[in-house]
């Protein structure tokens, strides 16, 4: 079953994403939502990279 | 992106896989405000319609219609709250910034192969950077050039050293008195493709074609280096993607 793709953009500057504790807290975000949304993989692309997440281990978003 | 920030973003989100999407594409309103103040600080007028005074080729293009509506939208975009500009202006901008996507893209490639390519030994080295031995060992001496690793006596160099021997050499053409350029090129971002030297005393270096041709505009006389071209001798490629360089062919057969 395929469901339709949502595709949200976001600009950050650069700097942010220096920061750990940033992506820490996106990682917990990115988790929850293919927890909840019961999807097989996640992915986040960044300045033309993609991420792609199947691991959500037992991340909480704090 | 750099290799060792995608590594760093990879691990602290855990990703399984890192995939290449390829260059991102002007859609969103970020964009067009990068569009408009671009327009803003281009555009000149002399009498009539404001604009660049380097679009000084005209020719005649042929669009799809619709095409040319998304351009015209665009223009009227850009219009309101800027400068107002013509669709075929809004194109001829969005040429010069695929173009220039394009280049940086061949650029990181070959930045982040050269970096990763394994180190030289001394005498290799100064092979590459096309110095005499002496030369380049007087230069470490003066901790102009560092190396990367020692093992004994002898000593590596990473693409990035070379390349600033590379840049030495071409300076003591210019100039007698090396030693002040040095610590200026030993402090050097070499994250960015262009060196360029300004009256044979103030040396910069610029990531982008536009960056370089804007700082070009000031009076002076300017030595300028590329080095994407010495990045890619340094991997065994042609200087540029897509030269069928016959004598580079040659010897890499030989």
């Amino acid at each position: 079953m395929y469901d339709d793709t949502q595709m949200v953009t976001s600009y950050v500057t650069g700097d942010i994403l220096g920061d750990h504790e940033v992506l820490k807290r996106l990682r917990a975000f990115l988790c929850r939502m293919g927890r909840e949304a019961d999807q097989g993989e996640v992915g986040i692309v960044i300045d033309g990279t993609y991420f792609g997440i199947i691991d959500y281990n037992d991340e909480v978003e704090e | 992106m750099k290799k060792e920030d995608k590594s760093r973003i990879a691990e602290a989100l855990g990703a399984s896989r890192v995939v290449e999407v390829g260059p991102k594409t002007i859609g969103g309103p970020l964009d067009l405000l990068a569009l408009r103040e671009e327009f803003n600080q281009r555009l000149r007028s002399s009498g009539g319609r404001p604009t660049d005074p380097a679009w000084t080729v005209t020719r005649l293009v042929p669009f799809k219609e619709d095409n040319w509506t998304r351009l015209q939208d665009l223009a009227s975009e850009i219009g309101v709250s800027g400068r107002r500009v013509g669709p075929a202006q809004v194109a001829a901008l969005l040429i010069e910034s695929s173009l220039e996507e394009l280049e940086v893209g061949q650029w990181q490639e070959a930045l982040e192969a050269s970096r990763s390519a394994p180190l030289r030994s001394q005498p290799q080295a100064a092979e590459a950077a096309q110095v005499t031995y002496n030369q380049f060992d007087d230069w470490v001496q003066r901790g102009w050039i560092v190396p990367a690793g020692r093992r004994g006596h002898e000593r590596s160099y990473g693409a990035d050293e070379i390349v600033r021997a590379r840049w030495l050499h071409a300076i003591s053409r210019m100039t007698t008195d090396i030693a002040a350029m040095a610590n200026a090129v030993r402090n050097c971002d070499l994250s960015a493709r262009y060196l360029v030297v300004t009256d044979a005393e103030n040396i910069s270096t610029v990531p982008t074609r536009s960056h370089l041709y804007r700082l070009l505009e000031a009076p002076g006389s300017h030595l300028v280096i590329d080095q994407l071209p010495e990045r890619r001798k340094l991997l065994g490629l042609p200087p540029f993607p897509g030269d069928s360089n016959e004598e580079f062919r040659v010897r890499r057969a030989v």
